[in-house]
C-alpha cells in the first residue's frame, strides 16, 4: 500500500515528458512519473529500457534533452535548468555499493553530513537502522558484500536526502542474502520515512519490496500501480508477460463471460465494456496466470464424466504435460492443448511479449502451478486443464 | 537475464572543465614544440631540401630507428623476463632482485657509457650503444610489466588451464594478453628515450639523429640547421607513435569484477633452473649497476684530481633536490588533468593531448632548452633564468612519465565514487579533495618519482636553463668529467645515484611485488 503523503504536499519526485537520446537511441522517450513522498517505488523494466538513464537523469548525472524533473516541488531539470548533482539532495546507491575504499565505515556514512551533524549521533543511528552497530571502525575491504551494501544504504540515508536512488543494489549478492537484505532495507527505509526509487529488472525484487511498481518499456512508464495490481491488472499484454508468468490466449467475449480454449470464465477489469451490444462474441486476448489453471488427472476425470458430456467451464480441456520445472514448494508444468480451431491462438503484440505462450501448429501452451507435494506429473501425462476465477481480457488492437 | 549497465558506464561523460584544464596543461608543455615548428617554417622549402633531404639524414634516420628498434626489443625481453622471474617463480632473493632491477633507472646513460668505454677499450659504435642503452632503459618495461603481473587476475589463467591449455600456451594466450598494455607503454617510453638520448651515443660515437642535432648546433652554431633536424626528429617520433597505435588493440580493459581478497598467483618451481636464473639476474644487475659502481669507486681511489669541498658537493645536492623536486611537482600538476581526462572521458581530445606530450618527450633536451631560452628572452622575461623556466622544460620533457602514472591511478578512483560523493551533496572541488585525490595519491606519487629521477639525470636542458650560479650534481659531474677530473666527478656521480635510488625503490615497491607473500608455491 502506498504511504503517500497528504494531498497538499508536492510529490517527492515529478518527471514530466523527459527525453534523453544517445545517438539514435531514445533512452527516455517522453517519460512521465510521479513518486509520492515517503513511498518506495520500484522502476521495473527489461535491460535497455532506459531505467538507469532515468535514475541518472534524476540524480543529475545526465542532462535531459527535453522535459522536466522536480524534487519536492523544486524544478531541478527543465528548459534552461540543470542543477548539479550536489544540489539535488538525491543520494545514490550504485549496484556495487561503491564505498570509498580509503574511509572507514563511520566516515563513509558521515560523508554527506556537515561537522555538527556528524557529531550528533546520526552516523550511529543509521548504522543501527541497517543492523551494523559497532562497525564504524571497519574498513570497507573488511566487510562482506552484503555488509558493504548496507553501509552504502546507511551512507545514502544519513543526510536525510529528498530521495534515495537505488540502482539494482542487490544484483551482485547471492540469492539467500538478497531476500534478507531486501526486507531489512525496506524496514530501514520505512523507519527513516525516506522516499526511495529502486531500479531493477528483477520482478521478485520489485513486487516484494515496493509500495508502487512503475513498469518501464522503451523509455516510457507504461503502468504505475501497487504490486498486486500490476500483477493482476496489467495495463497491457506486454506488462502481463513481463511481470510474472503469463499465458496470453485468444478468447471470445459475450454476456460478461469469456470463452477460452481452457474453459469459460467471468471477466474482471474495466478495459472492456461488458454492456457492449456487439452482435455475437467479440475476439479478445485473455491473460492466464499459472495459478488460474486447475489440473485434474485425465483418468480420474474420465471416471467422473463420460466423454462427450458437459462442456464449457465444467469440463475443461484435455492437455498434455510437455515440460516441468521443479521449485520445491511447487511445480510449474507446461501444458499443450490441441486446438482444433487455430484461430483460438492468441495474437500477442508488443516487444518481448507472450513470454508464457508459444503457439506451434495447432498446439497452444500454458503453464500451470501444482503444489510440490502432489504426486508428480510426468512429461507426457494427460491432464484436464480448467480455467478458474475471473480473467483479465483486452480487446484486440484491430478493434 | 542480463545485468543492466552500471551507473558509470552508460555514456562518455562530457567534462568541460577538465577538458579545458587538460588543454591548458598540454598547451604549456607544447611551448617548445610550437617554437620549433614556427622556426622550422621560416627557412622555406629550399632550406628543408638542403638540410633534411640528404643522404646523410637518410642514414641518420635509418640508424636511429634501428637503434630504437634493437634497444626496445632487448628491453622488452629483459623487462618481461626479469618481471616474470621476480613475480611468478621461486627465484631466491626475489624481493632484492625486484629492487635491483628497478635501480638502473637512476643511472644516467652518460655515466654508464663512460664506465663501459673506460673499462673496455674500443667499446664504440652501434652495438655497444645498444647494449648500454638497453641496460639503462629496461626498467621502463620491467616496472609496468611487474605491476601488471602482480595485479593480473589469476582466475583467467585458471580458466585457461581448466580448458586444457598447458602452462606455456596459457602463458602465451592469457598472461601475455594481460600484460600486453604494460609492455606497450614501457616499450614506447624506451623507443622515445633512445631517439632523444645524447649521452650514450655521443660517448660511444654512434651517429644518430639527436647527436647530429647537437653537432650541427655545437660546431657550426647553425641554429636553423639544428631546428630543421629537430623538426625531422619530431616527424620520426610521429612515425613511432603511429606504429604504436596500430599495434595497440582496441582499448581492451583488463579489470576484475566483484570484490573480495585476490588470491596470490601460484609460483613456478624453477627446479634445476633456479640457480642459473638467479645467476642471470645477478649478471644483469652486475652489468647495469655493478660496473658503474665499481668503476666510480676505483676512480675515486686512484684519483689525481681533488674532489670538491664538502660545501660544494652539498650545495649541488641541494640544488638537484630543489630543481628536480620543483620539476617533478610542476610536471605532476600539469599531467593531472591530462591523465584524468584520458581515463574519465576517453575520446579524440584526450588521445590527441596524450600524443602531444609524447612528441615533446622525444625532443632532445638541448632543443627543449634552446626553445625555452628563446621563449624566456622574447616572451616571458621574468621567467628567464628562474627555477620555473627549467621546471617548465622538465615538464615538457617528462610529462608522459607522469601522465602514465596518473592514468593508472585514476583507475583506482572510479567515476562511480565521484558520482556517489556528489549525490551526497559535496561540491566538485570537495569531491576532488576528499575522494579522487586521496585514492590517486599512490599512483600520482609513483609518476612523480619517475619524473624526479629523470630530472635528476637530465643534463642538456639543465645546463641551458638553470638559474645563474646554480650547479646540480649532473652539471658538476659533466663539468668535471669533460676536463677529465674523474676523482672530482665521482662524488657527484655517487650522490646522483643515491638521490635517485630512493624514488627507484619507491617505484619497485609500488608494483606490489615486495608486498606479495612468498608462501604460495605450486607445482
Amino acid at each position: 500500500m502506498s504511504r503517500a503523503g497528504t494531498g497538499g504536499d508536492p510529490p517527492a519526485l515529478l518527471v514530466r515528458g523527459a527525453v534523453r537520446s544517445f545517438g539514435s537511441v531514445r533512452a527516455l522517450d517522453g517519460l512521465d512519473l510521479v513518486v509520492p513522498a515517503g513511498s518506495l517505488l520500484a522502476v521495473l523494466g527489461p535491460s535497455g529500457c532506459g531505467k538507469t538513464t532515468l535514475l541518472r537523469a534524476v540524480a543529475g548525472f545526465e542532462r535531459l534533452d527535453a522535459g522536466e524533473i522536480s524534487v519536492r516541488g523544486r524544478t531541478v531539470a527543465g528548459p534552461g535548468v540543470h542543477e548539479p548533482p550536489h544540489h539535488r539532495r538525491a543520494a545514490v546507491v550504485p549496484q556495487e555499493g561503491a564505498l570509498f575504499p580509503h574511509l572507514d565505515v563511520a566516515r563513509n556514512v558521515g560523508y554527506g553530513l556537515d561537522h555538527a551533524t556528524r557529531r550528533s549521533g546520526r552516523v550511529a543511528e543509521v548504522l543501527a537502522l541497517v543492523g551494523l552497530e559497532g562497525y564504524g571502525h571497519r574498513m570497507p575491504h573488511q566487510l562482506s558484500g552484503g555488509q558493504q551494501q548496507r553501509v552504502a544504504i546507511a551512507r545514502a540515508l544519513a543526510p536525510r536526502p529528498a530521495l534515495i536512488l537505488l540502482d539494482e543494489p542487490f544484483t551482485a549478492l547471492d540469492a539467500g542474502l538478497r531476500a534478507t537484505l531486501r526486507r531489512e532495507v525496506r524496514e530501514a527505509l520505512l523507519a527513516d520515512g525516506t522516499t526511495a526509487i529502486l531500479v531493477t529488472h528483477d520482478q521478485d525484487e520489485a513486487l516484494s519490496m515496493a509500495d508502487l511498481v512503475a513498469v518501464q518499456r522503451a523509455g516510457r512508464i507504461v503502468q504505475v500501480d501497487a504490486p498486486h495490481r500490476v500483477y493482476s491488472m496489467p495495463a497491457d499484454p506486454w506488462v502481463a508477460g513481463f511481470v510474472g508468468e503469463a499465458a496470453l490466449v485468444r478468447g471470445w467475449l459475450g454476456d460478461g463471460e469469456v470463452r477460452t480454449p481452457l474453459g469459460t470464465v467471468p471477466v474482471t477489469g474495466t478495459d472492456v465494456d461488458l454492456t457492449d451490444p456487439a452482435p455475437g462474441p467479440v475476439p479478445v486476448t485473455v491473460l492466464v496466470r499459472p495459478e488460474q489453471i486447475e489440473l485434474v488427472p485425465a483418468d480420474a476425470h474420465c471416471r467422473m464424466t463420460p466423454p462427450g458430456t458437459g462442456g464449457g467451464q465444467e469440463s475443461g480441456r484435455l492437455a498434455r504435460v510437455v515440460a516441468r520445472d521443479y521449485h520445491g514448494h511447487e511445480v510449474l508444468v507446461t501444458l499443450a492443448v490441441r486446438d482444433e480451431d487455430a484461430a483460438l491462438a492468441a495474437n500477442v503484440p508488443g516487444p518481448g511479449a507472450g513470454s508464457g505462450t508459444t503457439v506451434s501448429g495447432t498446439e497452444l501452451r500454458a503453464r500451470a502451478r501444482v503444489a510440490g507435494d502432489r504426486p508428480a506429473l510426468e512429461i507426457g501425462d494427460q491432464v484436464i486443464a480448467r480455467l478458474r476465477n475471473a480473467a483479465k481480457v483486452w480487446y484486440d488492437p484491430s478493434r | 537475464m542480463s545485468r543492466a549497465l552500471p551507473l558509470s558506464r552508460l555514456s562518455p561523460p562530457r567534462r568541460p572543465l577538465l577538458s579545458l584544464a587538460a588543454l591548458g596543461a598540454a598547451a604549456v608543455t607544447a611551448i617548445p614544440l610550437c617554437y620549433l615548428l614556427v622556426r622550422a617554417l621560416t627557412p622555406g622549402w629550399a632550406g628543408w631540401a638542403e638540410t633534411v633531404l640528404t643522404t646523410r639524414v637518410a642514414e641518420l634516420t635509418a640508424r636511429s630507428l634501428a637503434l630504437a628498434a634493437v634497444v626496445t626489443a632487448a628491453c622488452v625481453v629483459l623487462g618481461v623476463g626479469s618481471g616474470f622471474a621476480v613475480t611468478r617463480t621461486d627465484l631466491p632473493a626475489r624481493r632484492a632482485f625486484a629492487v635491483l632491477a628497478a635501480l638502473p633507472l637512476a643511472v644516467p646513460t652518460y655515466i654508464a657509457a663512460f664506465t663501459w668505454v673506460s673499462t673496455f677499450r674500443g667499446m664504440e659504435g652501434f652495438w655497444p650503444a645498444a647494449l648500454v642503452l638497453t641496460l639503462c632503459c629496461y626498467p621502463y618495461v620491467f616496472l609496468p610489466v611487474t605491476a601488471a603481473l602482480v595485479g593480473a587476475d589469476p582466475a583467467q589463467e585458471e580458466v585457461s588451464a581448466s580448458l586444457g591449455r598447458g602452462p606455456l600456451r596459457t602463458g602465451v594466450a592469457v598472461t601475455l594478453g594481460q600484460i600486453r598494455p604494460a609492455i606497450g607503454a614501457g616499450a614506447l617510453l624506451v623507443a622515445l628515450y633512445v631517439l632523444s638520448d645524447f649521452g650514450a651515443v655521443s660517448i660511444l660515437r654512434t651517429d644518430t639523429f639527436t647527436r647530429a642535432v647537437f653537432v650541427t648546433f655545437d660546431l657550426g652554431f647553425d641554429r636553423t640547421g639544428a631546428v630543421l633536424l629537430s623538426t625531422a626528429l619530431v616527424l620520426l617520433t610521429v612515425v613511432v607513435l603511429s606504429a604504436e597505435s596500430v599495434t595497440r588493440t582496441r582499448h581492451a580493459r583488463y579489470t576484475r569484477l566483484g570484490s573480495g581478497a585476490r588470491r596470490p598467483h601460484p609460483r613456478l618451481r624453477l627446479g634445476r633452473a633456479r640457480l642459473p636464473v638467479a645467476a642471470a639476474m645477478a649478471g644483469l644487475c652486475a652489468l647495469s649497476l655493478g660496473l658503474p659502481a665499481v668503476n666510480l669507486a676505483r676512480r675515486l681511489a686512484a684519483g689525481v684530481s681533488e674532489p670538491g669541498t664538502l660545501g660544494e658537493v652539498a650545495r649541488a645536492t641541494g640544488a638537484t633536490l630543489w630543481l628536480a623536486g620543483t620539476g617533478a611537482a610542476l610536471t605532476t600538476v600539469l599531467a593531472l588533468p591530462v591523465g584524468l581526462l584520458a581515463v574519465r572521458s576517453p575520446g579524440r581530445l584526450a588521445a590527441l593531448l596524450e600524443r602531444l606530450t609524447y612528441l615533446s618527450h622525444a625532443l632532445p633536451g638541448v632543443v627543449i632548452g634552446l626553445s625555452l631560452v628563446f621563449f624566456g628572452i622574447n616572451v616571458a622575461y621574468p621567467l628567464y633564468q628562474s627555477t620555473w623556466l627549467l621546471a617548465l622544460g622538465y615538464a615538457a620533457l617528462f610529462m608522459p612519465l607522469a601522465v602514465a602514472g596518473i592514468a593508472a591511478a585514476a583507475a583506482q578512483a572510479p567515476a562511480v565514487l565521484e558520482e556517489v560523493a556528489s549525490s551526497l551533496g559535496r561540491r566538485p572541488l570537495g569531491v576532488l579533495r576528499t575522494v579522487t585525490l586521496p585514492l590517486m595519491i599512490p599512483g600520482v606519487a609513483s609518476g612523480a618519482a619517475l619524473v624526479f629521477i629523470a630530472c635528476v639525470k637530465e643534463l642538456p636542458a639543465t645546463l641551458l636553463l638553470r638559474p645563474t650560479g646554480m650547479d646540480t650534481l649532473a652539471t658538476e659531474l659533466w663539468t668535471q668529467a669533460s676536463v677529465a677530473a674523474y676523482a672530482a666527478a665521482t662524488p657527484y656521480a655517487a650522490l646522483l645515484l643515491v638521490v635517485s635510488a630512493g624514488p627507484a625503490w619507491l617505484l619497485a615497491r609500488r608494483t606490489g611485488v615486495l608486498a606479495e607473500s612468498g608462501a604460495q608455491v605450486s607445482r
